[in-house]
């Protein structure tokens, strides 16, 4: 199978090329299923190799072609199969197929039915690209793929203005973050020759480079991290791509895009272990970005927003557990977050469609008798995020916690758990608001209904996966995901295999959870009860509600000053290029009109002076060849 | 002459018999029938001489030593003759409305092609001289095609004029060459140069002469002066035509020369060809920069490429690398370039020539293929990824890079970024800007459109997979490699 895995981006492909060129015409309403059996098929390839993988076949690179090879510049396009990359692509194949699945329910009557289900399977095989690539050049090409495809699809109703704004914008944060990859794919060639993987890493493992060089290689790639997986200060674009279809939202959020930062990260591991400093300001920016995403999220009255602030937020944990040396517990974390964002963001989808395309919470409520296999899926989902015991979220962010603790770093530690409380209550609030007490808007209520079956298989089979999910960490820090991933990581000797220590687990376990039940406790009691008063806490809270509002300002932030700043600086290159630059060319053409004007007055006409200039060109070359001859002139 | 010299020239041999076929069948068929079958004898003619040579081969020479098959001969045949298959395939709805005879347009471009090829055969300076002529002297007619349009009339005879004054200028030069080395094959000329060097004056006088007369043919700047009007004035299918297979043909020729009897003096002229390189570079995108009309744009765009492979050219010290990356731009430019111009074509309605800018305004829902098309074809010309330019210019910069011409590599990139001005601007007023109300409708090219389309498609694919067009440049230049 593992042979094979090209097949895997491959049907994608197939799917994104027909129905691009045949969807509008005559597939029509097939481009749908076309597209979720071409992602089928990936996932049942991806299970073959992940199978094989398991097996002992722990690092295969299949070529498939040579794509540049002049002098010492050699690029292959070729896979590294390994167990990173393996458990990658099974994460990648199957929530994009369950994701593929519900959006033939959820676009059914959307007009650009076609064209959505061109651009998605694109989306997926992006992803599979920068999943499978064996070095940083191909990687980027996947990453630049993922990058166009966010932007066409959280752009995809762009006939009204947000959803293009919000594509921009994607794309503009993205863009910053591509440049610090691509500073970083740059060095790397420069010091070590080659962007391989493998090539790199062993490097690195027997002679590594100064310490401030590689530090700015790392410092570039976390950048391009940033940018993809919405961190501290790139994250803004994340909460704005609600204004695509919810299929993308779950898409980018669960299965591509946000987890490429991650995975390029972890798959650098060698680098930034070596690195030192660096890894530990990944995990600083993870766990700031954690606790602020999180109290934005605790406010917000729109639910993709609460999701997406969420999704920022939980990224941050995985970031955290990268900086303090936890590599497979933040791959264990992107595993089941996959899971439950995904379920969570197919159920707010579900409600959306369900009461007939609205967003805000304040007009919901009650939903519960309405749209009952939704409400369910989504407390389990809500459950996981919550991270109680025994559900998916519970085995990985505690294993994230732990080990930042136990790798020295007690104030991120903090963080987290005080993060893990706020992530209780605005989840409790969200599904609280949306489900329970008294329909606040009748009229939707009268007209909710619950979602076609296309929509709810998917939501059931990714309740099950986010019950599940987290006893492949099980036991902890033991389990058959360190097991699966340690060869992979710890090749680089950057995991050293540990036993499950209980008494520490049980010890965090109980802590965290006993913070994540207090915040679940705290919004029952406020939502449920009045107790306290919603409205009596953000008066209370005073400014620092609105600043949380207001999402920091950071946006104003941004707007005002930075894009003054950007456009100030536009205005100068302008009037540069206009003045200077334009002036010159226009100079020059304007001299080259004058000239020419000038000998077509002269009888002769144009060709004569054609033929002047050859033969003054002439007799310059023979002086320049005489200079050489004589050595009056230096080659 | 024996059966195995012709035996060796057989894919000369049957495009000039497809050649005069076609003016036979124009002669007997009516319109209606010519305006289907001419075309397809055409392409099936030039696809027979493909496959009538040998792809890869040792080096053989025929004629008594005037004309050699080898690796370098087969690239160049297989290259032009899918540049003439590219020309007729997008020409004929062009030439029906333009009231261009047909039978004449296809026969001028096949004998200039028989030119070219000739070119790529040649081991000695008067082979190549029939070759260059051979070529040139077709594409002088080709020019002025469209009889009653007096810019096509000017571009001709301006061609020509320019033309024949250049070729007295390598004619002389080979004179001198022959002259200094009492014979005209390059190898013998190799042996001779290599003994005097360039302090010998004659040596000085024949070098400089030799240049020029190459400059000229591939449009280096100063030589380049004729080349906008040229292109400007001819029919656009033949303009398409003309900026791709005499430049190509240039570039052999260049080869040939330069390397095969001149590479004793290479420390000397690769200086020479390095300054020139920039100078052209520069040059043409320059005054493309601050063109109106898009013909004319890419006429000036055309000269900057003749500066990118000169570069390849000039660090010809690297090695086959070097000549490998000039071959592989050479292929590369001829299909982009070939299609960008022939993207003009739909927009050749009477009374105009070219396009300005404001016409293009909304192309991409006028005519979302051909837009499309364009669009790929400025990209590639560009050299962004994933396109056959933009590998095309990776190709060349690593011997540039390799030859210690860090400088010429730097002028590359920059030129590239001065390039991607005009390039893009056109594709912005295709997909970004509003039809005009009074545009005039575009006629039915389905030829064209199916045309394009291939070539479109072989840019983004070669662009993705260019090894094996690399490998088989590689091959290629192994005839100048010691």
């Amino acid at each position: 199978m593992i042979q094979n895995v090209w097949l895997i981006p491959a049907f994608p492909l197939a799917a994104f090329l027909i129905n691009a060129l045949f969807g509008r015409r005559w597939l029509k309403q097939w481009t749908g299923p076309l597209a979720a059996a071409a992602i089928a098929a990936s996932a049942v390839v991806a299970i073959g190799v992940f199978l094989e993988v398991h097996a002992g076949a722990l690092r295969t690179t299949v070529p498939l072609y040579t794509f540049i090879s002049v002098a010492d510049f050699h690029v292959d396009v070729a896979a590294l199969v390994d167990p990173l990359s393996s458990a990658m692509l099974l994460m990648v194949t199957v929530i994009s197929f369950l994701i593929h699945v519900y959006a033939i329910g959820y676009m059914a009557h959307d007009h650009g039915f076609w064209r959505f289900f061109s651009w998605f399977p694109l989306f997926v095989f992006a992803m599979l690209i920068l999943v499978l690539a064996d070095n940083y050049l191909v990687m980027f090409v996947g990453w630049e793929g993922v990058g166009l495809c966010s932007y066409l699809l959280i752009g995809f109703w762009f006939e009204r203005p947000e959803p293009a704004g919000a594509a921009k914008k994607a794309f503009v944060m993205n863009r910053i973050g591509d440049w610090g990859f691509t500073i970083g794919m740059i060095t790397t060639f420069l010091v070590f020759g080659s962007m391989n993987f493998v090539d790199v890493f062993d490097r690195v493992a027997k002679d590594p480079p100064a310490q401030g060089v590689l530090s700015l290689i790392c410092l570039a790639f976390f950048l391009g991290a940033t940018g993809k997986s919405a961190q501290l200060p790139l994250y803004s674009w994340l909460p704005d791509a609600m204004e695509g279809p919810t299929p993308v939202s779950a898409l980018i959020h669960a299965a591509t895009m946000v987890t490429a930062g991650v995975y390029l990260v972890a798959r650098s591991t060698p680098l930034f272990a070596a690195a030192g400093p660096v890894l530990a300001a990944v995990g600083g920016v993870g766990a700031l970005t954690a606790i602020f995403a999180a109290t934005i999220a605790l406010v917000q009255f729109d639910i993709k927003r609460v999701m997406a602030y969420s999704t920022v937020s939980q990224l941050g944990y995985m970031f955290l557990a990268l900086g303090v040396g936890a590599p497979i517990a933040a791959m264990f974390h992107l595993i089941t977050h996959a899971f439950f964002k995904a379920l969570l963001f197919l159920g707010s989808g579900s409600v959306i469609h369900g009461i007939g395309d609205v967003q805000d919470m304040r007009r919901m409520g009650g939903l519960r008798s309405k749209m009952p296999l939704t409400y369910w899926t989504m407390v389990i989902a809500g459950g996981a995020l919550a991270a109680l015991p025994p559900l998916a979220g519970f085995w990985s962010k505690d294993e994230i916690l732990g080990s930042a603790f136990k790798n020295g770093y007690p104030i991120l530690w903090v963080v987290g758990v005080f993060t893990g409380g706020l992530t209780a209550f605005y989840v409790t609030r969200a599904i609280w608001l949306t489900f329970h007490g008294q329909p606040r808007d009748r009229q939707l209520f009268e007209h909710a209904h619950e979602s076609p079956r296309v929509m709810t298989v998917p939501l059931l089979v990714l309740a099950a996966g986010s019950v599940l999910v987290g006893f492949i960490g099980f036991p902890p820090d033991n389990g058959f995901l360190h097991a699966f991933l340690r060869p992979a990581i710890e090749a680089a000797g950057a995991v050293a295999e540990t036993g499950t220590d209980w008494p520490a687990f049980l010890i965090f376990a109980a802590i965290s959870t006993a913070v994540g039940v207090g915040g679940i406790l705290l919004g029952l009691s406020m939502y449920s009860r009045g107790r306290p008063e919603p409205a009596a806490m953000s008066r209370a809270a005073g400014p620092y509600y609105d600043v949380l509002v207001n999402k920091y300002y950071v946006d104003e932030l941004y707007d005002r000053r930075l894009v003054d700043v950007a456009k100030a600086f536009a205005g100068a290159a302008w009037a540069f290029d206009i003045h200077i630059i334009d002036g010159l060319v226009n100079r020059l053409g304007w001299a080259i009109k004058l000239g020419g004007s000038g000998l077509r007055r002269a009888q002769t006409g144009i060709v004569g002076n054609y033929a002047l200039s050859i033969v003054a060109g002439l007799l310059l070359v023979m002086i320049v060849y005489g200079g050489y001859a004589t050595g009056w002139l230096h080659r | 002459m024996s059966l195995d010299d012709l035996n060796t020239v057989l894919p000369e041999v049957v495009v000039t018999a497809t050649a005069c076929l076609v003016l036979l069948a124009d002669a007997i068929l009516d319109r209606k029938l010519a305006r289907f079958w001419l075309p397809l004898l055409v392409v099936l003619g030039l696809i027979s001489a493909i496959f009538s040579g040998p792809i890869t081969v040792a080096s053989h020479t025929a004629f008594g030593g005037f004309v050699v098959v080898d690796t370098f001969t087969a690239f160049f045949r297989v290259l032009f003759c899918i540049l003439a298959i590219f020309a007729t395939i997008v020409a004929p709805e062009y030439l029906e409305r333009r009231a261009i005879p047909a039978g004449a347009f296809y026969a001028t471009i096949l004998f200039s092609t028989v030119g070219a090829m000739t070119i790529a055969l040649a081991t000695d300076l008067i082979t190549i001289f029939v070759g260059l002529e051979l070529m040139t002297i077709p594409i002088y007619v080709l020019a002025g095609m469209a009889r009653r349009d007096r810019y096509s009339n000017e571009a001709g005879l301006k061609y020509f004029l320019l033309g024949a004054f250049s070729s007295a200028m390598l004619l002389y030069g080979f004179a001198w060459l022959y002259g200094l080395s009492g014979t005209t094959t390059f190898v013998g000329i190799a042996e001779a140069v290599a003994k005097g060097g360039l302090t010998d004056g004659a040596t000085l006088v024949a070098l400089a002469l030799v240049t020029v007369g190459l400059a000229f043919k591939a449009a280096v700047v100063p030589f380049h002066q004729w080349t906008p009007d040229a292109y400007d004035g001819a029919p656009t299918p033949a303009t398409a035509f003309m900026s791709v297979a005499p430049k190509a043909a240039a570039f052999a020729a260049i080869l040939r020369i330069m390397i095969g009897s001149l590479g004793p003096l290479g420390l000397d002229w690769s200086a020479v060809f390095a300054i020139l390189a920039a100078i052209t570079m520069t040059g043409g995108n320059v005054v493309a920069l601050v063109q109106g009309n898009v013909k004319r744009m890419l006429a000036y765009s055309s000269i900057a490429h003749t500066g990118y492979i000169l570069a390849g050219v000039a660090a010809y010290q690297a090695g086959a690398s070097a000549s490998a990356a000039v071959l592989f731009y050479v292929f590369a430019y001829g299909i982009m370039n070939l299609g960008a111009f022939a993207c003009l074509i739909y927009l050749d309605l009477d009374g105009t020539r070219g396009a300005s800018l404001d016409e293009l305004n909304g192309f991409a829902r006028r005519q979302p293929a051909g837009a499309l098309a364009f669009a790929v074809f400025l990209i590639s010309l560009t050299g962004i990824p994933p396109t056959i330019g933009f590998v095309a210019k990776v190709f060349i910069l690593q011997p540039v890079l390799d030859a210690g011409l860090v400088w010429l590599a730097v002028a590359i990139a920059l030129n590239a970024a001065l390039a991607a001005f005009y390039y893009l601007r056109v594709v912005v007023h295709m997909y970004m800007y509003d039809v005009d109300a009074n545009a005039p409708r575009l006629l039915r090219t389905d030829l064209l459109s199916a045309g394009l389309g291939i070539a479109g498609l072989a840019v983004v694919v070669i662009g993705i997979v260019p090894d094996g067009l690399y490998r088989w440049a590689l091959q290629a230049a192994a005839p100048f490699v010691r």
